[in-house]
């Protein structure tokens, strides 16, 4: 007990270290859940290629039925002229918020937090599909799933890989590693180690959801903070 | 003098004429007039019945060797099929591989298409280019505009087929496609 207090402790300084340089900001220090981990994601927009790889590994591992998808890559519109035009890709999917909209309007609480994780998950038995959470997500990343009639969204591979011990697949099957997945309470996780290295935005930040996604810029273009 | 004003009247009013559409061509795709784009016809090559003649003299003395295996040095017979080939003009070497030249001897300027290749990259997609236009390239397939100045056409393209193989590949093959080559020597990051 008393190792996991320092080492949460020592977390909590470098926390401090990335929240006073980076744009990950107080809001870290200030919604840490003292009693689990808290998995985030990064996205580095500078190494994705957009091969979408992510999205079908994702599809396979979770079963996501066609029609729906629980990720996507969104290709901007070609910057620059031919033959030196290039694109930037932005994640859309479940950002993981720590005051999450979806959990706080679902009636039945089949949406919720895992305080073990504080992964955003649904529990499909009790969901009755009245669809608040769908409306109340800024990220519009929930769906209607059309084969258990829940909403349903990315959990981290909560249910999958994760209770399996492995990453999630998309992390996994990215060839240019441009997925980072981990604890924000582990001061040692890739996760910690690349935040306090690389400048990162969360998108729609200023809604005050804190959302756990956080991405590197791809700083070609403006960039949607 | 009234005669010669005619004429050179004349002559500027066709030239005018003649570089219309390729100016027509680079303003409406908005970029920069770096090239006129030279339609996708063959025959745009030939202006006259001697330069015909030249041509299918040039493309039957690639044919003469090429239509066998060269065992020497293990060079497969050519085969000219699919899109790219022109029964009109003997299969039309020349139109992408250059004139015969020296070849193949030393010195020779034969553009050849392979990663291996003497040829500079540039060149060697130029005359891609020189048919296929960037806003036909990059409406097939996004991915065109930021490879063309990284790798040569041919590394993912088969010409000389009935078929190019790459074309409609399906999705999961295409995934297979980037991975192929993007994928980084590090494991995937993150920790449980
Ligand atoms: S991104 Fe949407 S679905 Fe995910 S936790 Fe935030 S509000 Fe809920
Ligand atoms: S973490 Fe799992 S569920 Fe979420 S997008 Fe990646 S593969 Fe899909
Ligand atoms: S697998 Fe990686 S590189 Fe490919 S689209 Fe997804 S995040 Fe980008």
């Amino acid at each position: 007990m008393e190792h996991s207090r320092r080492k949460f402790l020592a977390g909590l300084a470098a926390t401090t270290m990335f929240a006073t340089v980076g744009v990950a900001g107080t809001t870290v220090i200030q919604t840490i859940t003292v009693d689990g981990k808290r998995y985030a994601m990064i996205h580095d927009e500078t190494l994705c290629i957009g091969c979408e790889a992510c999205v079908d590994a994702c599809r396979e591992t979770n079963n996501v039925p066609e029609g729906v998808s629980r990720l996507e890559i969104i290709r901007s519109e070609p910057r620059g002229e031919f033959p030196d035009a290039d694109y930037k890709f932005f994640r859309k999917s479940c950002q993981h918020c720590e005051d999450a909209p979806c959990v706080n309007v679902c009636p039945t609480g089949a949406s919720f937090i895992d305080t073990e994780t504080g992964i955003v998950d649904v529990d499909p038995d009790r969901c009755v599909g009245c669809m608040y959470c769908i409306a109340a997500c800024p990220y519009k990343v929930r769906y209607i799933d059309p084969v258990t009639k829940s909403a349903d969204k990315c959990d981290f591979c909560r249910k999958t890989n994760l209770a399996k011990g492995q990453l999630p697949a998309c992390v996994q099957v990215c060839p240019t590693q441009a997925l980072i997945f981990g604890d924000l309470n582990d001061p040692n996780s890739d996760i910690v180690q690349t935040l306090q290295q690389k400048t990162v935005y969360r998108y729609k930040k200023h809604l005050g959801t804190k959302p756990k996604m956080f991405r590197v810029p791809d700083l070609k273009g403006e960039i949607e903070l | 003098m009234r005669q010669l004003q005619r004429t050179l009247i004349f002559t500027f009013i066709s030239l005018c004429l003649l570089s219309q559409p390729g100016f027509a061509n680079s303003s409406a795709s908005g970029a920069a007039p770096t090239r006129v784009v030279v339609e996708p016809s063959f025959s745009l090559q030939t202006a006259n019945d001697k330069e015909m003649e030249k041509l299918l003299k040039e493309n039957k003395r690639c044919i003469r060797c090429h239509k066998v295996k060269r065992k020497l040095k293990n060079i497969a017979a050519m085969k000219m099929q699919g899109a790219h080939a022109s029964e009109e003009f003997y299969n039309n070497c020349t139109a992408c591989h250059g004139d015969k030249g020296k070849h193949p001897k030393n010195g020779s300027t034969i553009i050849n298409f392979s990663v291996q290749s003497p040829t500079p990259l540039k060149q060697q997609n130029g005359q891609c280019i020189a048919c296929h236009t960037p806003a036909e390239l990059r409406q097939a397939e996004w991915t065109h505009d930021v490879h063309y100045k990284k790798i040569n056409c041919s590394s993912c393209h088969q010409l000389h087929e009935p078929v190019d193989p790459v074309i409609n590949i399906n999705r999961t093959a295409r995934i297979k496609l980037c991975i192929d080559c993007h994928s980084s020597v590090d494991k995937p990051q993150g920790d449980q």
